[in-house]
């Protein structure tokens, strides 16, 4: 197994674990955190698939990588506030009520 | 603000187990995909050393960024915009004209902390210039740099220097739009001289490029500082930690 392979197989684990977190955990701030986990999988899968085989890396999967970063920042914050706005409106962290025992 | 900060999760029911073993097959596919690549990188790699040249730039990355692809880029840049107005539109109309509230706080503001802080802004703010001008040879560009200048505003704002940006003002909406503004209409003036939209010509490439690093750079820093502070503290319902 070479380094890239490692690094994909470990993009993917990551990924496999944060979209179970993502899907059945309740709380939305470990959702908001399982969706950054994920993406940092995708990012890795990604920067491995560039860096695999001899010679140079692949610059396009690289510049791709930056552009998710950003875009998931911009996403993470949106989600962030949306929650904070939830919080205040209906006292809640979680979507369903059944979600969030007291 | 939030109290039930860590509320118990409930147990796992069949459902959950299911999917979890739904994901570990997913995974043991992923897996074997992977092992069984091709072991050659793409032919990407020959097109953009190829053109490397023609894009005005040494950096392979940033002449994918801001040349080949500049359209995902641009779009890019709009996310951020986006994003910003979104966050907006969640502040209630009686807060909507107060600061953010993310980093403001009733403690008062420790002495060594303003001497860290004024010690602290000069180097970032030397090494955000330093990586917006690197940018077109080396790793650097308008996005690490425009990070590092919201750094150094989330810093001065932690030190009670700068006061928390006011949305309502129309200089700081200005300055997030521009690099989106500059960014399409560079793109759309390659239509003028006869080429594809943001189709750059090699002639002037570095010359459109590093106008639209200039202006993305505050753009991007102010965008990123705004999503960052958060909503305003609501009047009489939250206090600030």
């Amino acid at each position: 197994m070479s380094p890239a392979t490692a690094y994909a197989v470990t993009g993917l684990a990551l990924f496999a674990l944060a979209l179970f977190g993502f899907l059945v955990r309740g709380h939305l701030v470990r959702r908001i955190v399982a969706l950054n986990v994920m993406g940092s999988g995708v990012f890795l899968v990604f920067l491995a698939m560039a860096a695999r085989g001899e010679g140079t890396t692949d610059p396009v999967p690289q510049a791709l990588v930056i552009t998710g970063i950003v875009v998931a920042v911009a996403t993470t914050a949106l989600a962030l506030v949306l929650l904070v706005r939830l919080h205040r409106e209906v006292g809640r962290l979680a979507l369903e009520p059944s979600r969030q025992p007291d | 603000m939030f109290r039930a900060v860590d509320p118990p999760e409930p147990p796992f029911t069949f459902t959950d187990a299911a999917l979890a073993a739904a994901i570990f097959a997913f995974l043991l596919a992923g897996t074997c995909a992977m092992l069984n690549l091709p072991a050659q990188p793409s032919p990407l790699v020959h097109d953009v050393a190829a053109n490397l040249r023609a894009s005005g730039l040494g950096n392979p990355v940033n002449a994918v960024l801001l040349n080949f692809r500049a359209y995902d880029t641009l779009l890019e840049t709009g996310v951020i915009v986006v994003a910003l107005v979104g966050s907006w539109m969640l502040a209630t109309d009686a807060s909507w004209t107060l600061a953010p509230g993310n980093f403001v706080t009733r403690h008062p503001v420790e002495p060594p902390l303003v001497v860290l802080i004024k010690a602290l802004v000069p180097l970032v703010a030397i090494s955000a210039f330093y990586l917006l001008f690197v940018g077109s040879e080396e790793p650097g560009g308008a996005f690490p740099a425009g990070t590092m200048l919201s750094a150094i505003g989330i810093l001065l704002i932690l030190a009670r220097i700068a006061p928390p940006p006011a949305r309502a003002g129309r200089s700081i909406r200005w300055t997030v739009a521009a690099g989106f503004m500059v960014f399409a209409l560079s793109g759309s003036a390659t239509l003028l001289v006869g080429r594809e939209f943001l189709d750059f010509p090699p002639s002037s490439a570095k010359a459109v490029i590093l106008i639209i690093e200039l202006s993305l750079a505050p753009s991007v820093a102010m965008a990123l500082l705004l999503l960052a502070s958060g909503l305003p503290v609501e009047p009489g319902r939250d206090t600030p930690a």
